[in-house]
C-alpha cells in the first residue's frame, strides 16, 4: 500500500484554559511563547493506522504538512513521523498559503498529493485541534474526485479496495471503498501512536526534507491562502467559564460521599 | 454579478430521522432556521432523505418548516455520503438555490456538510453555537468554539454560493410545535441512481443496548475518565456501580476510550456525544475543555477527582476531592439505601 498521511502542527490541546488570550483588534489568539507544539492528536491516530497497514502489507508512507508556523518547527514533526516509521516527508511552505481556510488548505494539499503520483490511500485526522473544523479530509477527496469516509477507526487492505470500521452514533458500520480513497481517522484504543525508536530518531534527524512552494505545486493563486478562502474571521472572544464549586468535605472520603448523597437529595437532584 | 439567474434565496435545513421521527437536532435546526428565515424575509425549507420521510413531514411543518422536500428513493437504504452529496448538489443547484444551508453537527452532518460545501465551493462553519443574519448585508454570521472551546470565533461567509453552517446539538432551542401551521409538502425524485453510491455497506453493528437509558436522553449520566485504573475498575465502579444504582447512562472521556476502558460510542465531548442530563457525575475526569463541550449543558455537574486543582471543579456544582476507590463504595451504598427508603 502506498499511503499519504496529512499531519498538522497544533498547540498542545492539553494546555490550561488560562493560557489563552485573544487580541481582538488583530483577530489573533495569543498563547505563551513556550506553549508546546504537537502533531494534531487525530493525525497521530491516522499515522498509526498507516503504520499498522504498512506492518501488514508493506508499502510506503509519505507524510505531508502544510506549514502554518515557521518551517523549522513543523519539520520537527515531520521528522518525528519519519522516526516512527514513515518513509518520506514533505513540507508545503509559502507565504502565499497564509490566511487560508479549509477550502484553500484542502486545495493545496490535494495539489501536493497529485504531484506525489500514484497512491492507494490518503489519511487525515477527524479534525485539527486549532480551528476544530473537521473539513480538510473531505475537501481533499472532493478536490481529487475520490471516494471518502469519516470516523474511521480500523482499516484492512483488500485488492483494489479497503474495508473499514466507521463509528456511527449507536454502533459501527463495516464499509468497503474502492482505492484510491481518502479517510478521516478517529481515536480508538488500537490507534495509540507508537513510540519512535532511538535508531529511527537518529536516522530521521539527518534527513534533508523537500519543501514545496505554491509554484512547485502549480497551484492556482486564486485558490490558495486568503484568496481561496470562503470564510472570513470576524471576531475572536474568550468564553466565560465561571463556575463556583461547592466542595463537600467530610472527616473521611466515605463521610464526604454520604454528605454528597444528602445534599443531592435535599436539592432534589436525585 | 450580471447573470440572469435568480439570487440565492431561502433557508434549507437538512433534517435527519431517527426511529421514525425527526431527530432532536433537526427540531433545533428548524427553530434556528425559522429565525434566520424571518430575518431575511424568506422561507424555511427542510429536506428529508429517508424511505419514511413522509411520516415526518407534518412534524417538520409544526416545528417551523414552510416547505418539506421528501426524497424517498435514494439509491442507498441508509445514509451513504457520496450519493447523499449528489442528491443535495442537485437540489441546491437545480431545484432550489438556497441562500443558507443548515446541518446538525452529528456523525452524518460532519460527513455530509463538508462534502456538499466543497462540491458547491461554498463556505461552511461547523459546530456553531450562534447564528445571525447581518442586518446590512443579509449574510450569515456564524460563531463556533475553536481551540477545543477555549476561544469563540465568529465568521462571515462568502456571498453568491450557499452559506453553510452545522449546528451543535443542544446549543439551540427546539421550537414548540404548532399543529395548525400550514406548509407545503413536495415529494422529489432523488435524481441519482445506484452508480452514485461509493461506499459498500458490508455490515452494520448496533451496540447491544444494556438495560440502562441511552446517553442522549438520559436524566443522569455517569462518566469515567483516565483516572480509573483499568477496565475492571471502570466496570465495577462506574458501569455496574454508580451508573447501575442510579439507572444512569455511561459516558467516558477520550482518555478513557483511548485507554480501552470504554468503546468510542460512549465518548462525550467535542468529537463525541453531546449530553444534557439533569445530573452529570464525572469520576476521574480532568475536565478538559474538549470533554466539557459535550456535557456543559448538564444542569448539575458533580465531580470526584483526586486533584483539588483539576479543571473539572471549575464546571462542577458539587465536588469531592478524593480517590474514586475511597469515595465510590460509600456513594454507591448510600444511594442504594436512598433507593430503598
Ligand atoms: C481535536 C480534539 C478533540 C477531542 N475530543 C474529545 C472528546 O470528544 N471527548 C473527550 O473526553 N476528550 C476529547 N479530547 C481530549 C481532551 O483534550 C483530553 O485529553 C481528555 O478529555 C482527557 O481525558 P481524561 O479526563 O480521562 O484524562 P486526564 O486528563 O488524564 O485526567 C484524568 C483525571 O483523573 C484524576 N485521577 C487520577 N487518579 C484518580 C483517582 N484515583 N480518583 C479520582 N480521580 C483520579 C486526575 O487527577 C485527572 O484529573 C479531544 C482532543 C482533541 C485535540
Ligand atoms: N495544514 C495542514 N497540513 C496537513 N494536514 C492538514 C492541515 N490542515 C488540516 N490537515 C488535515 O486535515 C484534517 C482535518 O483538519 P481540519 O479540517 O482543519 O479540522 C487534519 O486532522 C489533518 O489530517
Amino acid at each position: 500500500m502506498n499511503i499519504i498521511v496529512c499531519i498538522k502542527q497544533v498547540t498542545d490541546p492539553d494546555i490550561p484554559a488560562s493560557d489563552y488570550a485573544v487580541d481582538t483588534a488583530a483577530k489573533r489568539i495569543n498563547l505563551p511563547d513556550d506553549a508546546p507544539l504537537v502533531i494534531n492528536p487525530y493525525d497521530e491516530n491516522a499515522l498509526e493506522a498507516a503504520l499498522q497497514l504498512k506492518d501488514q502489507t508493506g508499502g510506503k508512507i509519505t507524510v505531508v504538512s502544510l506549514a502554518t508556523r515557521p518551517a523549522k518547527r513543523v519539520l520537527r514533526d515531520l521528522k518525528q513521523a519519519l522516526a516512527m516509521g514513515a518513509d518520506e516527508a514533505i513540507l508545503l511552505e509559502d507565504p502565499a498559503f497564509e490566511g487560508g481556510d479549509s477550502h484553500s488548505t484542502a486545495y493545496a494539499l490535494a495539489k501536493a498529493i497529485q504531484k506525489l503520483g500514484e497512491f492507494d490511500l490518503v489519511l487525515c485526522g477527524l479534525q485539527a485541534a486549532d480551528w476544530d473544523a473537521g473539513q480538510v479530509g473531505l475537501g481533499i477527496a472532493e478536490n481529487l474526485g475520490l471516494p471518502s469516509a469519516t470516523y474511521v477507526t480500523h482499516i484492512e487492505a483488500g485488492d483494489g479496495h479497503v474495508r473499514m470500521i466507521r463509528m456511527i452514533e449507536n454502533g459501527h458500520e463495516v464499509l468497503e471503498l474502492p482505492t484510491p480513497c481518502v479517510l478521516s481517522i478517529a481515536n480508538d484504543k488500537n490507534l495509540a501512536p507508537r513510540i519512535a525508536r532511538l535508531a529511527g530518531i537518529i536516522k530521521a534527524k539527518k534527513r534533508e526534507l523537500p519543501v514545496w512552494s505554491a509554484a512547485a505545486l502549480e497551484a492556482d493563486p486564486s485558490r490558495i491562502g486568503t484568496a481561496g478562502a470562503r470564510t472570513t474571521l470576524h471576531k475572536l472572544a474568550l468564553p466565560d467559564i465561571t463556575g463556583s464549586c461547592e466542595f463537600i468535605k467530610g472527616e473521611s472520603p466515605a463521610e464526604s460521599a454520604a454528605l454528597l448523597v444528602d445534599r443531592l437529595h435535599t436539592e432534589k437532584i436525585i | 454579478m450580471m447573470d440572469n439567474k435568480a439570487d440565492p434565496k431561502g433557508i434549507l435545513a437538512v433534517g435527519e430521522i431517527t426511529a421514525g421521527t425527526l431527530s432532536p437536532i433537526s427540531l433545533e435546526l428548524l427553530g434556528m432556521g425559522q429565525k434566520l428565515a424571518q430575518a431575511r424575509g424568506e422561507e424555511l425549507s427542510v429536506v428529508l432523505i429517508d424511505r419514511q420521510a413522509e411520516n415526518c413531514a407534518q412534524e417538520a411543518i409544526a416545528h417551523g418548516a414552510d416547505r418539506v422536500y421528501l426524497i424517498t428513493d435514494a439509491p442507498a437504504d441508509q445514509y451513504e455520503g457520496a450519493s447523499c452529496t449528489a442528491i443535495l448538489e442537485n437540489l441546491c443547484t437545480q431545484t432550489i438555490k438556497p441562500a443558507v444551508v443548515l446541518f446538525g453537527q452529528t456523525v452524518t452532518g460532519r460527513d455530509l456538510a463538508p462534502r456538499l460545501a466543497f462540491r458547491l465551493k461554498a463556505g461552511l462553519v461547523t459546530d456553531c453555537l450562534h447564528l445571525d443574519i447581518d442586518p446590512d448585508s443579509r449574510n450569515l454570521i456564524a460563531t463556533k468554539p475553536v481551540s477545543g472551546g477555549n476561544v469563540l470565533a465568529t465568521y462571515s461567509l462568502q456571498e453568491g454560493v450557499p452559506q453553510m453552517a452545522s449546528l451543535r446539538h443542544r446549543a439551540f432551542d427546539a421550537p414548540e410545535p404548532d399543529a395548525h401551521r400550514q406548509g407545503e409538502v413536495l415529494p422529489l425524485p432523488a435524481g441519482v441512481d445506484a452508480s452514485a453510491v461509493q461506499a459498500k455497506l458490508m455490515e452494520k453493528v448496533l451496540e447491544e443496548t444494556s438495560e440502562g437509558p441511552t446517553l442522549e436522553t438520559a436524566e443522569i449520566v455517569v462518566s469515567g475518565g483516565r483516572g480509573l485504573d483499568d477496565l475492571e475498575e471502570f466496570d465495577k465502579y462506574i458501569t455496574k456501580g454508580l451508573a447501575e444504582v442510579l439507572g444512569a447512562a455511561v459516558g467516558a472521556t477520550r482518555g478513557a476510550v483511548d485507554g480501552g476502558l470504554q468503546p468510542e460510542q460512549h465518548q462525550i465531548g467535542l468529537t463525541g456525544k453531546i449530553v444534557g442530563p439533569k445530573l452529570y457525575i464525572a469520576v476521574g475526569v480532568s475536565g478538559a475543555i474538549q470533554h466539557m463541550a459535550g456535557c456543559s449543558g448538564a444542569k448539575n455537574i458533580v465531580a470526584i477527582n483526586i486533584d483539588e486543582n483539576a479543571q473539572i471543579f471549575r464546571f462542577a456544582k458539587f465536588g469531592i476531592v478524593g480517590s474514586y476507590k475511597e469515595v465510590l463504595p460509600t456513594l454507591i451504598e448510600k444511594l442504594k439505601e436512598l433507593e430503598l427508603s
